[in-house]
């Protein structure tokens, strides 16, 4: 079994920087994870190559700064990883980055399956997962709460669906994205933090991906910020319920009966 | 030139998601002049649950029901989509809609903005407001080529009154085979947030162990739902079911009390509606206080306390 896990940083907290003029996030200021539901992924590939055997290589899109957040996954149990890295890719909407790592993916070969996290905690679309599927002509099933079965032709799974689960199977090859919270994330132990730091990752600049700058980054984003608006200028202001905490909190209660009239 | 807005409709076992009617006032309220039309797999069973005064109804028949064979949908909606050539394709931001749309959007190469919370016309220009990730920022966006796809959140627009529909046309087409099956459903068993009367919110201030027990037992005796920020989600403090806000949930209380809630825009975005807001937070500099009607800089495990004293 052959599989590809396709992650991304985020900054750790959301008290990030907006660049005032091009309106992006300020990466480089920010303390970088990665993303939490691809920790939730590259768990679940990690623990079907277990199970199953075969190889775990881990894909991300970013600058240099990326390349911690493929040491943490080799540190899990991935066998490689791969920094797609090229200015040209910067500032992409979801449909250009889609096009990128589908690009790097496509390169390497062919994979039995392909996850990634639902959803990013930063962008949040939940988009480039099934951008990926169809720009590879793969099937895909978004928001997989469980792998219930594999095979080496299908597999089966539970996807969350308006408080169910659907129980869905699916021809492989495929890319599944996988919920936030679906198992408990794989922590790498010091001793493997230490291995993975020495292994070798391999960069895919797009010399070898041959994207045309139109497609692709800031150049290619469709769906453009135009402007930026801080909820603080709003002019609200509560009304501070003063008194001792016994008198705050009889307010407190009052509030909620007279709401309920 | 691309013309029309169109809006899809979500369909699940023969019956129309009731968020379409948000949709339908959402364009309404664009006052763009452009036709607006609704579209939905589906038959004769769908079409008479897409009733809006001057909006026209697309229904697109196929072979088979293949609800969540997203692949093979895809190709059906950007064929026809291309045809009809729309400006604006508007669909909600639930997730069964993005993960198709995602792919409708590379078949016609556009771009896709998600989370709308407002739509609206800027001199000629659609236009889409929606939270960013960051210091409590809303972003304008907007889409540089036809058509543009947005998917608008649920929950914040009123719903369309049903009136008398425009027009119908109904396409017919053959769905490719798909290697994608559904073989069943399970319940799971999550409580629903989304129509709790009392909600209480938590954020990361309130997150110590000590402090969400609190919170539960206050919860059961204020006879409130638990819901809460995206930080106490990705922690696996509560479940992805109760997170509030631009990612989670759009909840609708007659009161909602905030808990050591900083205030970010993506979680306020989801209780805007509440009829009554109360925050407590230890620092008075919280963003949480230019948004609740009332505030208390206090410790929260402390009000809590309190407020369980008081209901013994």
């Amino acid at each position: 079994m052959k599989i590809a896990v396709c992650i991304k940083q985020v900054p750790v907290s959301d008290q990030v920087e907006i660049d005032p003029i091009t309106h992006q996030m300020i990466r480089s200021n920010a303390d970088m994870t990665i993303n939490p539901a691809d920790m939730n992924a590259l768990t679940e590939a990690i623990t079907l190559k277990k199970e199953f055997g075969g190889t775990v290589d881990v894909y991300t899109m970013g600058s240099d700064l990326a390349r911690s957040a493929l040491v943490t996954a080799i540190a899990m149990g991935a066998d490689e990883g791969y920094l797609v890295s090229d200015r040209v890719f910067a500032g992409g909407d979801s449909l250009g980055t889609a096009k990128v790592l589908a690009k790097a993916i496509e390169k390497q070969g062919e994979y039995d399956l392909i996850l990634c996290g639902s959803l990013s905690s930063d962008g949040a679309t939940g988009q480039t997962g099934p951008m990926m599927a169809e720009l590879l002509n793969l099937p895909s099933i978004t928001e997989v709460k469980e792998i219930l079965r594999l095979e080496s032709s299908h597999m089966e799974v539970y996807k969350s669906w308006k408080g169910q689960y659907l129980h869905m199977r699916v021809g492989l090859p495929a890319v599944i994205t996988i919920s936030l919270g679906s198992n408990a994330p794989i922590l790498p132990t010091l001793r493997n933090q230490m291995k993975a730091k020495k292994k070798e990752l391999f960069v895919i600049t797009n010399e070898e991906l041959k994207l045309t700058e139109e497609e692709i980054g800031l150049k290619g984003a469709k769906s453009i910020v135009t402007d930026t608006l801080y909820a603080k200028d709003c002019g609200k202001k509560s009304i501070f319920l003063s008194g001792t905490v016994e008198e705050q909190a009889d307010q407190i209660i009052d509030l909620f009966k007279k709401a309920g009239e | 030139m691309a013309n029309g807005i169109y809006i899809y409709a979500e369909v699940f076992h023969q019956k129309v998601e009731e968020y379409t009617a948000e949709l339908v006032k959402a364009a309404k309220d664009l006052h763009s002049n452009m036709p607006i039309t609704v579209m939905a797999f589906g038959d004769n069973t769908t079409m008479k649950q897409l009733q809006w005064k001057n909006v026209s109804v697309l229904i697109l028949s196929v072979n088979e029901d293949h609800e969540f064979q997203d692949g093979e949908r895809a190709k059906i909606l950007a064929e026809v989509l291309k045809e009809k050539d729309p400006a604006i394709v508007l669909l909600p931001a639930t997730a069964t809609a993005k993960s198709l749309f995602s792919r409708v959007s590379v078949l016609m190469n556009v771009g896709m903005t998600a989370d709308a919370t407002e739509i609206y016309m800027e001199a000629g220009t659609f236009k889409q407001k929606k939270p960013a990730f960051g210091n409590n920022v809303m972003v304008v966006t907007e889409e540089t080529d036809w058509p543009a796809i947005v998917t608008l959140v649920t929950g914040i627009y009123e719903k369309e009154e049903n009136g008398v529909m425009d027009g119908i046309e109904m396409i017919h087409r053959e769905m490719e085979d798909s290697s994608i099956e559904l073989l069943g459903l399970v319940e799971q068993e999550t409580e629903s947030i989304v129509n709790a009367n009392r909600i209480i919110s938590l954020g990361k201030g309130a997150i110590d162990e000590n402090g969400y027990e609190l919170a539960k037992e206050l919860a059961s005796k204020m006879g409130a739902a638990i819901g809460g920020t995206r930080p106490l989600v990705d922690n696996g403090m509560i479940p992805f079911e109760a997170q509030i806000g631009q990612t989670g949930c759009v909840v609708h209380p007659d009161c909602c009390l905030f808990l050591g809630v900083s205030g970010a825009i993506q979680h306020t975005e989801g209780v805007r509606d509440s009829n009554v807001t109360i925050a407590v937070n230890h620092d008075p500099d919280a963003a949480i206080f230019t948004f609740a009607d009332y505030g208390i800089v206090a410790d929260s495990n402390e009000i809590m306390k309190a407020l369980l004293k008081r209901m013994e």
